[in-house]
């Protein structure tokens, strides 16, 4: 424990002492964890929005002319313990009869009345089903194709793989940008505790002569480096908690003809993940940078 | 190899550097318990290495090093803190800490070895006022003469009440007055019972304190007299 607060007390001095260097790592690992954020508010709001419209985009099942209902029924059982599928819901012939009246004659009586009682979609009973993931959709498809009864799948797939694909680029794009900026704060940070070891030379050297043990001596680098990489991750999360609020407010207010579409995931949602995601990046980063760093110079 | 009363010994000690040069060869010394020992000779002739071996800053070559009941082959590296606990050190260049003042320079030999802060308190005080530094505990190095930072140097070697005190040119930096303070506090911590060994260039010293004298010449022990003086 004493040990712990003298490596505490003198991880803060050093910090001081090069606060350049320190500031350098700082606003490096600020950066960092910052883009680290954002790209990780935006995966998560784009995801969001992707499950949205993955769950509006399905597929429609037709089926042979004449199929029992039961048989329909059956069809419906299979496809719906497919693990990917999220919903299956049946449309009857008069149904679909229903909905396409409505939606070419709205609420003209006389044009829907044209056709009587007959229902020119008898045979366009079908299945429409949801998926949880749309880039099954051409497994799912075939699958549902080489069911008995099934005469057609409709599907949407360049939307559904359009969708899915830009979801993996920013996915992607964001990794490795995160990834360099890791680096160079690792760096940064092994260079302010490379400076503070040069500084603080003569001590280092004292305190070996009279039997400090190599914990003692490493323990303020250590924390010189958790500590910089702490105060790097809790600015960039304030910044992003501010501005994440404040841009859904904004977007929600001034675009609310797209609220529809824009589906936003809560801020506390996001924080819940990434403010241990940062905390743990920041330090572990921190941690790393100084471990190089003691290795590297404090070898006797 | 070890002898009771025995507190250092040599056996046949070679030491050469990576580069190439051989700072002692075949050295045999023994000293023992509570005993005072000048280490002269001239630039190069392996007094510093002498301290570094007993430091374990350096490995020995061949030969074997037995300090206070340590073989210092046998030392492996994580237990050399604890074996330099039996050591105090003092150097010619005093190296003390010149953003800490003189108690907390002093304090650090104990905070290292993990003394409570009440207990070190006391410690330090006890030593500061046995160098005459009582009154000065909050100065800062610079504001003390040349003879008193190495008094606080020698308080922070003592602190932690080690078996053997290595003084390295202790009074290199000093005028003859505070040089004659110096070795007259060494010889005082000698009196205690620390076992004191001064490498030195001071002949005048040397010749006055009339105490054992080991010459060392290109890395051979060439003279080990008991009231010895800086030349033959």
């Amino acid at each position: 424990m004493r040990t712990f607060r003298y490596g505490l007390v003198q991880g803060i001095k050093n910090i001081w002492q090069n606060r350049l260097f320190s500031l350098a790592a700082i606003g490096t690992m600020v950066t960092c964890l910052f883009v680290l954020g954002l790209f990780y508010a935006l995966v998560a709001n784009f995801q969001n929005m992707v499950y949205h419209a993955e769950s509006s985009v399905g597929l429609t099942v037709f089926f042979d002319q004449g199929i029992e209902e039961a048989q329909i029924a059956s069809i419906g059982k299979k496809i719906r313990a497919c693990k990917t599928v999220e919903k299956v819901k049946y449309i009857s012939a008069e149904k679909a009869w229903e909905n396409f009246q409505q939606e070419m004659y709205g609420e003209e009586k006389d044009l829907q009345d044209t056709f009587g009682k007959d229902n020119p979609l008898k045979d366009s009973a079908s299945l429409e089903v949801y998926l949880s993931d749309v880039s099954n959709q051409e497994s799912i498809t075939r699958f549902i194709q080489e069911i008995d009864g099934v005469r057609k799948v409709n599907g949407s797939s360049s939307v559904a793989n359009g969708l899915s694909n830009f979801n993996m680029l920013v996915a992607y794009v964001s990794a490795t940008i995160i990834l360099l900026l890791l680096l160079v704060s690792a760096f940064l940070i092994s260079t302010a505790v490379a400076m503070g070891i040069r500084v603080r030379k003569d001590e280092i050297s004292i305190m070996q002569y009279i039997g400090a043990t190599a914990s003692f001596v490493r323990m303020p680098f250590l924390v010189e480096g958790v500590l910089i990489g702490i105060v790097g991750a809790v600015i960039p999360l304030m910044l992003l908690w501010v501005m994440y609020e404040r841009m859904i407010q904004f977007l929600l207010t001034h675009f609310s003809v797209l609220s529809e579409w824009l589906a936003f995931v809560a801020p506390e949602e996001i924080f819940r993940r990434l403010v241990p995601l940062s905390l743990g990046v920041g330090i572990s980063i921190g941690f790393l940078g100084s471990v190089l760093s003691v290795r590297k110079h404090l070898q006797r | 190899m070890q002898e009771t009363n025995k507190i250092i010994e040599l056996r046949e000690v070679s030491v050469t550097y990576p580069t190439g040069a051989e700072a002692l060869k075949q050295v045999d010394i023994s000293v023992e318990k509570g005993e005072f020992l000048f280490v002269v000779g001239s630039s190069g002739s392996g007094k510093s290495t002498f301290i570094k071996a007993l430091l374990g800053e350096v490995k020995t070559s061949s030969g074997g090093i037995c300090v206070a009941g340590s073989n210092l082959r046998k030392v492996r590296r994580r237990e050399l803190p604890f074996y330099r606990r039996r050591l105090g050190v003092v150097f010619q260049e005093f190296r003390l800490l010149d953003d800490r003042n003189v108690f907390e320079n002093v304090a650090l030999a104990q905070r290292v070895i993990g003394v409570s802060r009440e207990r070190a308190k006391r410690n330090v005080m006890s030593m500061l006022e046995m160098v005459g530094l009582e009154k000065k505990a909050k100065m800062h190095p610079r504001e003390l003469s040349g003879g008193e930072q190495q008094r606080v140097a020698i308080a922070r070697a003592m602190v932690n009440r080690p078996e053997i005190l290595l003084a390295d040119e202790p009074t290199g930096n000093l005028d003859p007055k505070n040089s004659w303070e110096i070795m007259t506090l060494l010889e005082a911590m000698n009196q205690l019972g620390t076992t004191v060994i001064v490498v030195t260039h001071n002949d005048e010293i040397v010749n006055q304190m009339k105490k054992r004298v080991i010459v060392l010449n290109k890395g051979h022990v060439v003279r080990d007299e008991k009231q010895g003086g800086y030349q033959q």
